[in-house]
């Protein structure tokens, strides 16, 4: 009798066991990663090519969708673990992993799937998909750009019009602008009794906001850090002079008051609560998120029609997004653009299905509507995509800008050439640099040369 | 005078202990019934207090909170069940090792205890593996199993603890009249260790339902996602409505604390019960 029950109860676990894993056996799957959207629209998006990928393939897509922080974490853990999803898109990958992925041999070489699409992508975007695997010593694509990001001005009109001040006032120059709202704007508040800042300037080691922000600023100054070939040409003195500039200047914004004292604290959300709750006349943000956030509201029926009606006064009228200024020696800035990338992973059980689906994907029909579901918060890699009337007909005054921008030209990061500047960023030397010198008061030449050795003890 | 002294030594202490201990909670409620503009305001109080919040999270107005209900159900199932599965576990190992003395059981009960120097973060990436192994990735079963065992090490030394303190005579009066070891378990074993039951059966549903780590390590599908995952969503973008977060994370904390307070009396006495060999 004892046998029999102990028969039945290891009968009965092995079926349950093999009920979990069986039904995943049933059907041709293919597994894929998302970092979820801020908007429905982004994900329904992608869920209606999943649907057509599957009604006509047959295949069936598990799909996952990952808050932003957590996507990265899980795929780095799958990816060590050795079972990587078949196709990962982590809005933060470009950032954190494509390009070590690349360098150690974990992504699939996706070039005879770029290939034809080729002519249609931007040239910058996708170049940074381009990337050294170290294992087999050569470049080649590894990643699919699929939208980028990049960094604007916001500021309050109505704050602005409130310090005595017109838009028309704000000078084009690089000093005289933060000059500008550090002084005039700020002044004019503080005149009123106001304890208002001028600018929500970034100054955190731990946020990502301050290293976009600050890389900005060395662009503007045009200190080069490192060649296409990832080679470190920040030592020579030409760049070493730049970068002190650009350090003098980011830091003077901080030392002459313009930005919360806590500005030296900030996490990544923290200047946009700041502009938010209008303690900051203006911030520097990567993306039109802060002006997303009140479109997101006047949409949100949830919320009561005197919420939406404030928050549509706000986005259409009292926010304004706008360019960064020209560049310290008076030319046009370039905008660094973060470009976002999907890739396929080497580990993937279904490389042949992956590819077939990222094919598809980057299709303008199916890409499209995926990257305008972020309603303007990531901008397209493709040159059809941004000359939709999404972007460039101009309605839009938020979006019409991002479209300026871009038409500006784009730059890609240092870690597109060189990987190792994901661990600078990570370890956000420039904010190191930046808070040596505001904090503890030493020279930005000394600070600079720190950072020169810090940067190549890292990736030199 | 030296009563009050001393009193007045121990206020120093507990007052700071009170307003740390519930200032994040004193955080939690207000943002939650703030409403979009004064969320950020950074006021101790918001002018115009509002329950617009809960009722958006009530009817799953977000987006981030399509599957608000499923999730917390999700929490519930996995949390009750790796507690009755912990407890099964845990009651029959300690019984084995305290009352029927196996062989070999206290070298378990070493191990056991061994498991606690690895930090469960350690072991994340080697479970998921093992998890990816058996097929069990994006399964509840996957979760529950992990937490099983994480939770079982401590809840056999505490039940093993207890079991030790139960009188020898008791098992050996059943013997002599013939009861099976079954029996023993269930009619004199059973019984008796009720009280310290209790406190592992909520220790091992607070650690499941507490989980995050292991919780979207192991689980992909957001309609199988406990709520801690789900409620991670928000952090998505800079944006994060914050005063919704809240108001959930709110809702969230309320089932912990009930149980907590259902079994509070039970609690204190199983807690104590294994503390101490006697």
């Amino acid at each position: 009798m004892k046998l029999v029950r102990h028969f039945a109860m290891g009968t009965a676990v092995a079926a349950v066991f093999a009920g979990w894993s069986g039904a995943a056996m049933a059907q041709e799957t293919l597994t894929a990663w998302f970092t979820k959207g801020f908007y429905k629209g982004e994900d329904d998006a992608l869920l209606a090519v999943v649907d057509k990928f599957q009604k006509a393939t047959g295949v069936k897509v598990e799909l996952s969708l990952y808050a932003t922080e957590d996507c990265v974490t899980k795929s780095v853990g799958a990816v060590d673990a050795g079972t990587p999803p078949d196709v990962g898109f982590c809005t933060t990958y470009d950032f954190r992993t494509t390009g070590k992925w690349a360098y150690d041999g974990k992504l699939e070489d996706v070039s005879d799937v770029l290939e034809p699409l080729k002519a249609d992508i931007q040239p910058m975007a996708l170049s940074t998909t381009f990337l050294m695997n170290g294992k087999a010593g050569k470049k080649s694509y590894y990643a699919f750009p699929v939208e980028q990001q990049m960094m604007h001005i916001t500021y309050w009109k109505d704050m602005l019009e409130e310090a005595g001040f017109k838009e028309a006032d704000i000078p084009k120059t690089w000093n005289g602008y933060w000059d500008f709202w550090c002084d005039k704007v700020q002044g004019g508040m503080r005149a009123k009794g106001k304890r208002v800042y001028g600018i929500g300037h970034p100054m955190g080691i731990a946020a990502s906001d301050t290293f976009y922000s600050f890389l900005t600023f060395a662009n503007a100054y045009n200190a080069k850090v490192v060649d296409e070939n990832g080679k470190i040409v920040l030592d020579q003195p030409e760049n070493r002079k730049a970068m002190v500039e650009a350090v003098k200047s980011y830091a003077n914004v901080f030392q002459r008051g313009c930005t919360p004292p806590s500005s030296v604290n900030w996490l990544d959300p923290d200047n946009n609560v700041a502009f938010h709750n209008r303690t900051t006349v203006a911030t520097h943000n990567a993306t039109i998120s802060i002006a997303g956030k009140h479109m997101d509201d006047m949409n949100n029926p949830a919320l009561t029609a005197e919420q939406r009606a404030t928050a549509k006064k706000n986005y259409e009228d009292n926010i304004r997004t706008a360019e960064f200024p020209l560049k310290a020696d008076g030319s046009k800035m370039t905008n660094l653009a973060a470009v976002k990338t999907a890739v396929i992973f080497a580990d993937a059980k279904n490389k042949k299905r992956a590819k077939e689906f990222m094919a598809f994907f980057m299709k303008d029909e199916n890409l499209r509507p995926f990257v305008e579901g972020s309603a303007g918060r990531w901008v397209p890699t493709t040159l059809k995509a941004i000359e939709a009337p999404f972007w460039s007909d101009g309605k839009d005054p938020h979006r019409a800008v991002v479209y300026k921008q871009y038409k500006d030209g784009t730059v890609p990061f240092q870690f597109v050439y060189n990987y190792n500047f994901t661990t600078v960023n990570a370890e956000n030397v420039w904010a190191k640099a930046v808070n040596r010198v505001v904090q503890d008061k030493i020279p930005a030449e000394q600070a600079v040369d720190e950072m020169i050795a810090r940067i190549k003890q890292i990736a030199g | 005078m030296k009563k009050f002294l001393d009193e007045g030594k121990l206020l120093l202490v507990a007052i700071p202990v009170l307003v740390w201990t519930l200032l994040p909670i004193y955080h939690l409620f207000v943002l939650s019934i703030s409403n979009q503009e004064s969320m950020l305001a950074g006021k101790l109080w918001p002018d115009q207090p509002t329950l617009q919040n809960f009722q958006i999270v009530f009817a799953q107005q977000h987006y981030y909170l399509h599957n608000f209900w499923r999730q917390m159900f999700n929490s519930f199932f996995i949390a009750v069940a790796t507690g009755l599965i912990t407890l099964f576990v845990a009651t029959f190992a300690a019984f084995a090792i305290a009352r029927l003395k196996v062989k070999g059981g206290r070298t378990i009960m070493n191990l056991a205890l061994a498991t606690y120097l690895i930090p469960a973060a350690f072991l994340a990436i080697p479970m998921y593996k093992a998890m990816g192994s058996y097929g069990l990735l994006n399964t509840q079963a996957s979760l529950i199993l992990a937490m099983v065992a994480l939770a079982s090490p401590y809840a056999i030394w505490v039940l093993k603890q207890a079991s030790d303190k139960l009188p020898k005579e008791l098992d050996e009066a059943a013997v002599m009249d013939g009861a099976t070891s079954i029996q023993l378990f269930r009619l004199v074993y059973l019984p008796l260790m009720k009280p310290s039951m209790v406190v592992i059966g909520i220790y091992a549903l607070l650690l499941a339902w507490n989980e995050y780590l292991y919780a979207f390590l192991l689980l992909s599908s957001e309609k199988a996602v406990p709520l801690a995952v789900g409620l991670g969503l928000f952090l998505s973008a800079d944006d994060a409505p914050w005063n919704l977060l809240m108001a959930a994370g709110l809702l969230y904390a309320i089932p912990p604390a009930a149980i907590y307070y259902l079994f509070r009396k039970n609690m204190v006495g199983g807690l104590t019960s294994g503390a101490v060999k006697s």
